[in-house]
């Protein structure tokens, strides 16, 4: 136990019961002062050894701010998941919004999941925030249209606040990093 | 905070972190551009720096599982025996790099924390998720180590 004060006292750890047993320590016995002594040498060694490494330049899109949401948890890998196949796929395809005075286009999300209690999407177009689907009658579909600017998204479905799936309807799929699909959308000019 | 001096605050620190995490240059360049866009995307107008940590070592593990062969296991251990014939012609700066490649992942990254970035227990306890007194004994014991391998070559 006595031992682990030398390595706080290298941190600046120590409270002041512990100060005063570490001092008492080195001042009593011959072998922790031994212990303590080295151990400082060794910390210098280490210490000086830190090789200067050159910081790399940060190479961020500007995007368009991007307001955060509180329904962290589960959205949060999602979220994050997606931004790692935007940064790595298409660093600046990510971005329809620059291009202003672009033509909206209705496009119509639809989805057959009879037995959802709730359908929402998420995709680039909606900042990835959940938009909820409005169930058509009871015939089993959902729909929500959305006006997009012309353009390539990512999106999936997100049934009753838990499962993910791609658009069964759409061929364009890309992996989310964590073992989900996301589908991809081309709306032409 | 604005992102900007977040940035510029934590940037080396973080740089240095990462480089001696991954033990290499290019990875570290990867997972720190991909961090920092994490944070921009999502928290630029409340950067946090343990967040950041947790961000970078999530990138890391990922990496990791990814490309597995690329790490420490082999690379490190065999190169550094070989260099125990030839002290005195290995790069020198390069020491410490192997010193840490000895320890496993785990205790590498807390220990990371602790003697390049200079942290408090209390900060890696946070970013880790170990509690203050388990990190105070995954310090003691990789000094230890790391002092043994040293006094070794």
């Amino acid at each position: 136990m006595k031992e682990f004060l030398i390595s706080q006292f290298i941190d600046n750890e120590l409270d002041l019961r512990e100060k005063k047993l570490f001092v008492e320590s080195v001042h009593n016995e011959e072998e922790f002062y031994e212990e303590t002594i080295s151990s400082i040498d060794f910390e210098m060694v280490m210490k000086n050894r830190i090789s200067e490494v050159q910081t790399p330049q940060l190479n961020i899109p500007k995007a368009k701010k991007i307001s955060s949401y509180k329904n962290l948890t589960r959205f949060t890998q999602l979220l994050a998941a997606s931004i790692i196949i935007i940064f790595a796929f298409s660093m600046f395809s990510n971005q329809p919004d620059t291009q202003k005075a672009e033509k909206l286009v209705n496009y119509r999300f639809v989805i057959y999941k009879p037995e959802a209690e709730k359908v929402e999407i998420s995709g680039e177009f909606t900042n990835w925030k959940p938009l909820k689907l409005k169930k058509v009658s009871r015939s089993g579909y959902w729909e929500a249209e959305i006006k997009l600017k012309p353009g390539e998204y990512k999106y999936f479905y997100l049934i009753n606040e838990k499962k993910v799936v791609a658009d069964p309807t759409s061929i364009y799929k890309v992996e989310d990093g964590f073992g989900n699909k996301n589908s991809i959308l081309k709306v032409n000019a | 905070m604005t992102f900007d001096k977040f940035y510029s605050e934590t940037k080396d620190g973080f740089f240095k972190y990462l480089y001696y995490l991954c033990s290499d240059y290019e990875t570290a360049s990867d997972i720190f551009q991909e961090s920092y866009f994490r944070i921009y995307q999502k928290y630029q107008d409340n950067p946090n720096k343990g967040l950041l940590y947790k961000i970078g070592r999530n990138a890391f593990l990922d990496t990791k599982r990814k490309k597995k062969e690329i790490y420490v296991e082999q690379d490190f251990l065999s190169s550094f025996k070989d260099e125990h014939n030839n002290v005195s012609s290995a790069k020198e700066e390069d020491v410490l790099e192997k010193m840490l490649a000895k320890l496993d992942d785990e205790t590498r990254h807390i220990f990371t924390l602790k003697i390049i970035n200079d942290m408090k227990y209390r900060e890696i306890a946070e970013i880790t998720g170990h509690s203050e007194a388990n990190i105070k004994v995954i310090i003691h014991r990789a000094r230890k180590t790391l002092k043994k391998h040293f006094q070794e070559v």
